[in-house]
């Protein structure tokens, strides 16, 4: 028998006494990002009655879905402690390639098939050259940035689309329609939100992508294969970035090549504003859609103000900081 | 002899933590003095208020006869104040020479860096300590005891009267220790006073003269080396009365149930052999650098060996990653559980149930009641110290995050446990309850494959011992004819002709 007397044993860890529902939102991560979004809301609701209005509220919800959709994605990868430079160009590229297939007789459905498949091709490109060629994951994004936008140009020739071919119109109630009033694009973000959100918290594959994030030599030294899973979140963000072009393309009735240029910057700042970590393992789903909300109400809120729309970039970028230094705050 | 630095009332709080509690004591000009307690008593905190890397909340520090409130360690380094920490400072990209130097490179004309004079100074120092090492070699190619002498050297540089080490042994080897001992008492003998934090109680008394033990924040005693021992301290240190540790009377059978033949891997291990039995503990000893972690990340995968083979059950299994040797039930926790154990931003049950997850779920949906439930499991069974599952590793104790990791590799229920360093950084108590948690499991019929190099740990707990120097085991000894010094011949000289003094 071991000679050593054990410690005395310390207080058992017990179940705290249930929270009320109010006590659980103030102590939930997002607490702070929520409180704000609500703020700016009242402020801006009151101030300007044109904000409260049901067909500006439509805009907004829809402007900032394309922008969500992307972010769901970008999310997971900026978990795993990497970054996507290149959405807006899949984005755009996407919105491209779909479009030039329709518009030359393809039907719908092949026709976004292939537009997927295209961006998942430049997901696995970036995956593969951040496993298997061990670049940081700033490198083969800004590179598929590049390539991406350059084939949509060379697809259009610098020309528009409004042409989509025989399902015209079933493609246009894709991005411009609506089911009961609300706008698709709001419904498919909010459907992906719910998806990325129970994704993220409740399965295996979820906890393994903040695990990766939170410490990858641990997570490999515990079996995960890190690989594998970091491939396979650069061909959803891709994907994300996809969809996000089609049903946009679907909604303007019209592409260019330019198209979502620079919308990597809206995607990352609302993740950020959520409070995703942008070292990786730290952040939530639903962090992100408030951050987005937020990004467009902001932007929407300046516009209506009649506040000159250069300054958006200033707003923006001051919210970034304000949101990254209270989350900083926050924790200590 | 006059005290050179004279702490009084020093109290510190962080948030939901005492970290330290008026604590006063002084230290005499000119010695070595030894600051001990167990992980969480407050050593490092209050170390690093010294250095002026922390501020007290009250109290006073005196040094040399004027008080001193430093706002930064810039300022503490002024006055004469120096620390070596446990956790290396330097720039892994720069060289020697420049990482010793830096922030006080020599210049010339005010805004370029003096290459000369550097090379020249760096070479004094290194030759000064019989340092052995190239000025010009980058840093980060060094091995971890030879970083940690570099980092003593950029702190001997700025000619301290107050040189702090953190637990400076902690990674270096029996050699590296030799050297560092001997530049302390060079050191000593040009009057340079040092406070010492270390577990390790053999070189502690060896080398100290005085003792100061702080246990939960609060001082408890300050003494003389020679108006002490070992027992009295560790008493001190956990207010109890600790006895040497002895496994329960149990004889290990004849059933293999794991083995290794020939692994082997060029450049780090060769030829290694061995079984381990039901109910056994096989220690693996040595030097570091010997190659004991190396084999270790190779039985699991990471990397595999050149050849050999693995039998867990007296069955072949063929591991080429990670995931075929948790496959085959092999259970690694690694030597350092802050970079490659544990995910110290996520929670202390997201940790514990890492490993194990896929059982715990149905369709790729986390059973969130039977994580629950394993995560308590094991937290009661291994004591951990935790207010809650949701707390983040990073903020728990050394020797809690330890019992975290193991509890994960537990978790699995492993067929081979195989541990790197089990106790490092880790406190009495919480060793204590580790060996006992290893008796056990190899008692259960678990074997274990424990690297250790601690020496005692190694005596006390292993049935056999395994000794490797320069990637080949060069000796196996059984409990009852072991000594520390017949390991340490293994270890360093691969034989284990002990001289015999007469």
């Amino acid at each position: 028998m071991s000679q050593i007397s054990p410690q005395t044993a310390p207080e058992p860890v017990s179940p705290k006494a249930r929270p009320s529902t109010w006590s659980k939102i103030f102590a939930m991560r997002e607490a702070g990002t929520l409180a704000a979004l609500v703020l700016m809301l009242l402020v801006i609701a009151v101030a300007i009655p044109q904000f409260r209005q049901w067909e500006n509220v439509v805009n907004i919800t829809r402007n900032f879905s394309f922008v969500g959709i992307v972010a769901m994605g970008m999310t997971l990868v900026i978990l795993t402690g990497g970054i996507d430079l290149s959405v807006g160009s899949v984005w755009g590229m996407t919105a491209v390639l779909t479009a030039f297939l329709m518009s030359n007789g393809w039907q719908m459905a092949p026709a976004i098939l292939t537009g997927l498949l295209a961006a998942a091709a430049v997901g696995t490109f970036n995956g593969m050259c951040i496993t298997r060629l061990n670049m940081s994951p700033f490198v083969p994004t800004l590179a598929s940035l590049s390539i991406a936008r350059a084939l949509a140009l060379i697809i259009t020739h610098g020309r528009p689309i409004s042409k989509f071919g025989p399902d015209q119109k079933a493609f246009y109630w894709l991005g411009g329609g609506d089911i009961a009033g609300v706008p698709n694009p709001f419904i498919l973000f909010v459907v992906m939100a719910i998806i990325f959100w129970v994704v993220t918290s409740r399965t295996v594959w979820g906890r393994r992508v903040y695990a990766v994030g939170g410490n990858e030599k641990a997570a490999r030294l515990t079996g995960l294969n890190v690989r594998e899973l970091k491939v396979s979140v650069y061909i959803i963000s891709a994907l994300c970035a996809g969809i996000a072009g089609i049903v946009q393309a679907s909604y303007l009735s019209s592409v260019t090549a330019s198209l979502a240029t620079g919308e990597e910057l809206a995607v990352i700042a609302a993740t950020v504003i959520g409070g995703v970590n942008l070292s990786g393992g730290e952040g939530t789903i639903f962090g992100v859609v408030i951050g987005t909300i937020m990004l467009e109400v902001l932007r929407n809120g300046l516009l209506l103000f009649g506040i000159d729309p250069y300054w958006q970039g200033v707003f923006v970028g001051g919210i970034i900081v304000v949101a990254v230094s209270l989350d900083r705050f926050r924790k200590h | 002899m006059a005290a050179i630095l004279k702490i009084r009332g020093i109290t510190k709080t962080y948030p939901g933590v005492r970290a330290l509690q008026d604590v006063s004591f002084d230290v005499e000009e000119g010695t070595i003095h030894a600051i001990m307690g167990e992980n969480g008593a407050g050593k490092s905190t209050l170390m690093q208020i010294i250095a002026g890397a922390q501020r007290p909340d009250s109290g006073v520090i005196e040094f040399g006869g004027h008080e001193m409130h430093f706002a930064n360690p810039a300022q503490a380094q002024a006055a004469g104040i120096a620390i070596v920490y446990q956790e290396l400072n330097l720039s892994p990209n720069l060289s020697v020479a420049e990482n010793i130097f830096l922030g006080i490179e020599p210049r010339a004309a005010r805004a370029f860096v003096d290459r000369k004079k550097l090379q020249e100074k760096s070479t004094e120092i290194l030759r000064k300590l019989d340092l052995h090492f190239d000025p010009d070699v980058i840093v980060g190619h060094m091995t971890v005891g030879q970083q940690q002498l570099v980092e003593i050297c950029k702190s001997l540089v700025r000619e301290p009267r107050l040189l702090i080490f953190d637990e400076p042994t902690s990674s270096l080897s029996e050699a590296d220790a030799k050297i560092l001992f001997r530049v302390i008492a060079d050191l000593k003998a040009r009057g340079v006073t040092m406070l010492y934090i270390s577990h390790r109680f053999p070189e502690v008394f060896a080398n100290c003269d005085a003792v100061t033990v702080l246990r939960d924040g609060k001082h408890v005693r300050t003494k003389t080396m020679n108006t002490t021992s070992e027992a009295e301290v560790v008493s001190l240190m956990v207010g109890r009365e600790l006895l040497a540790f002895h496994r329960k009377e149990f004889t290990p059978s004849d059933e293999v149930l794991f083995e290794v033949r020939s692994l082997t891997k060029q450049h780090q291990y060769y030829d290694i052999n061995f079984k381990i039995h039901r109910g056994e503990i096989v220690a693996l000893a040595g030097l570091i650098g010997a190659g004991r972690s190396e084999v270790a990340l190779g039985v699991f995968g990471c990397p595999p060996p050149d050849t050999g083979e693995v039998l867990v059950q007296d069955k072949p299994v063929r591991i080429r990653r990670a995931r075929d040797a948790m496959d085959a039930g092999i259970a690694l926790a690694p030597e350092d559980r802050k970079s490659t154990g544990l995910v110290l931003g996520a929670s202390v049950g997201t940790n514990v149930s890492m490993a194990v997850l896929p059982k715990l779920a149905r369709a790729n949906f986390v059973d969130q009641r039977a994580e629950q439930n394993l995560v308590q499991r094991f937290v009661s069974r291994l004591n951990i110290r935790t207010p809650s599952h949701e707390q983040r590793v990073g903020l728990l104790s050394g020797g809690n995050q330890q019992k975290v990791m193991i509890a994960k590799w537990l978790a699995v229920q492993p067929k081979c446990l195989i541990v790197d360093e089990p106790t490092r950084g880790v406190d009495v108590g919480t060793k204590a309850e580790i060996y006992a948690l290893f008796d056990d499991l190899a008692h259960a019929g678990i074997p274990i494959l424990m690297i250790s190099s601690d020496l005692p740990e190694v005596l006390a707990l292993a049935d056999r011992i395994l000794v490797m120097r320069h990637g080949r085991i060069t000796g196996e000894l059984t409990r009852a004819e072991a000594t520390e010094e017949k390991i340490m011949h293994l270890a360093a000289l691969g034989s284990d002709n002990v001289p015999v003094e007469e």
